[in-house]
């Protein structure tokens, strides 16, 4: 059986959220379970993504019709790899627009490819419109909410805030000692390098990031197997 | 139904009337309207590059290519004939079809006439519609504002413009939206209609390699124009039963295995 092909999109129209982690680690997650990946980096002057995987992500102006057809006719095709959006928040409004001008998703329903949000929450009632925005603007498209706790924590005064947003599915990005989240964004070594195929005697990694990078693994494991579950034709 | 005839025309060069052309005949072909074309741009036509099967190229000003376009109007099995007047040539063209009698024909009703007057950016394009707007008043006359090159208008004021519009009562106004100009370049280079690079088919009809971005790009441009001419009741003037084409089905994952 084919399997589908998932398009991942970490957005937020505001900064400083999180979807530069988020793609980051989705990527190491398929890098460690030996499977390609495809990335693209929306932030065409200084993209972080681009600099941490390299030889996987290409960066992309979205402002530029050269730039739309680089991201989007590979986005729709069907070849099983999944393709991670880092969306940056400039090109956030831009990102939508493109898409529904093109049929993005009438195409990606054509050829078999799942889009996914992962909707970058933060506190601030932009955020919360944004997202319900886009589930009017795109109905039936999974939104996953992202909390990165330690990028754009949620108002404690307000626990009830992330119940609001239009989604049942999220991921919880725990917050990470400034060290370890150091040793996790270093572009010279990647995580996958640091943590699987470091030699022997390596140093060890810092305090906290074996156990931080295993809960976010596990949670785009559980994804993936919810998805596989609910594909299952035999399964009663 | 009764034989028509689109004209269109620009008294000025470079504002897209060629790829005005090519849009009506995409419009009417998606609503199974049977057209043929005449490009007058002798020798070489534009239009005709773009739709060669159906496009002969004619020079209105001699008498032979007028008897081929006039007096095959009611004979032809193709009822509708668009005829693509070449730059600057609007007024001349209007003024030899008066001469020949086919103005007064249309008044008559033997035919329909439709006049599509492409207009352009700079303030000269006003004063066109009031050497135009005496040939057309037995016509169904349709001021297109053409934004597929970019042009902004921007030497039109609201009222001029209105002052000029009031002139010719009958007229009715539309707009041709922007197209993607990196997809208005490869239509350009295929060399195909719209609507065969939008489904992905070269010239021959067999697959083509264009890119979904700007496939997207004509499919949603190409729905922006059909909205304007049916807005504008184009179909309802050229007096037909139109059936729009179905839109194409999605195509199936997987079928399901028939057993005998």
């Amino acid at each position: 059986m084919r399997r589908r092909t998932f398009v991942y999109i970490a957005c937020s129209p505001n900064p400083r959220v999180g979807t530069t982690l988020t793609a980051s680690l989705l990527t190491t997650y398929f890098a460690v379970t030996n499977r390609t990946v495809m990335g693209f980096d929306t932030n065409p002057y200084d993209g972080d993504f681009a600099r941490l995987h390299p030889k996987s992500t290409s960066v992309i102006d979205i402002a530029a019709t050269r730039g739309q057809i680089d991201m989007f006719d590979r986005l729709v095709v069907p070849d099983e790899t999944p393709k991670i959006v880092d969306l940056w928040h400039p090109a956030y409004r831009r990102f939508f627009e493109v898409a529904d001008n093109v049929g993005f998703l009438d195409e990606a329903d054509r050829s078999g490819v799942t889009p996914v949000l992962l909707y970058h929450a933060d506190a601030s009632q932009k955020s919360l419109d944004a997202c319900q925005d886009l589930g009017a603007r795109w109905p039936g498209v999974e939104i996953a909410i992202v909390s990165n706790e330690g990028a754009a924590s949620l108002d404690p005064a307000h626990p009830g805030h992330l119940s609001r947003f239009p989604t049942e599915h999220g991921f919880r990005i725990p917050p990470l000692n400034a060290v370890a989240m150091a040793a996790a964004t270093d572009p010279e070594t990647p995580l996958k390098e640091l943590l699987w195929d470091a030699p022997d005697d390596a140093p060890p990694p810092p305090d906290g990031l074996i156990d931080w990078i295993e809960d976010v693994l596990a949670q785009f494991r559980a994804f993936e197997l919810r998805h596989a579950l609910a594909d299952m034709e035999f399964l009663w | 139904m009764k034989p028509a005839v689109i004209l269109v025309g620009a008294d000025k060069g470079g504002v897209g009337k060629t790829t005005v052309s090519r849009a009506l005949l995409d419009y009417l072909d998606e609503h199974n309207i049977p057209a043929r074309a005449f490009d007058t741009e002798t020798p070489r036509g534009t239009l005709h590059r773009f739709h060669p099967d159906i496009t002969e190229i004619v020079d209105v000003t001699h008498t032979s290519d007028q008897m081929r376009i006039l007096d095959t109007l009611e004979d032809a099995s193709v009822k509708v004939s668009l005829i693509d007047v070449r730059a600057g040539q609007l007024s001349a063209t209007l003024a030899v079809l008066r001469d020949i009698g086919f103005l007064d024909a249309a008044k008559e009703g033997e035919f329909n006439f439709l006049l599509f007057h492409i207009l352009g950016s700079s303030i000269a394009s006003l004063d066109e519609i009031a050497e135009t707007a005496p040939f057309a008043t037995d016509a169904h006359y349709y001021l297109v504002k053409n934004y597929v090159n970019d042009s902004t208008f921007f030497e039109w004021d609201p009222k001029t413009y209105q002052d000029h519009f009031d002139t010719v009562k009958s007229a009715t106004d539309i707009t041709i939206p922007k197209l993607d100009e990196l997809a208005y370049e490869q239509v350009d280079l295929a060399a195909v209609p719209f609507a065969t690079f939008r489904d992905n088919r070269t010239a021959d009809g067999d697959p083509a390699d264009n890119s979904f971005v700007l496939r997207g790009y004509v499919r949603t441009w190409m729905r922006n124009v059909a909205e304007e001419l049916d807005e504008a009741g184009v179909i309802d003037t050229l007096d037909v039963k139109s059936k729009p084409k179905a839109e194409p089905k999605p195509r199936l994952k997987a079928r399901a295995k028939s057993r005998k």
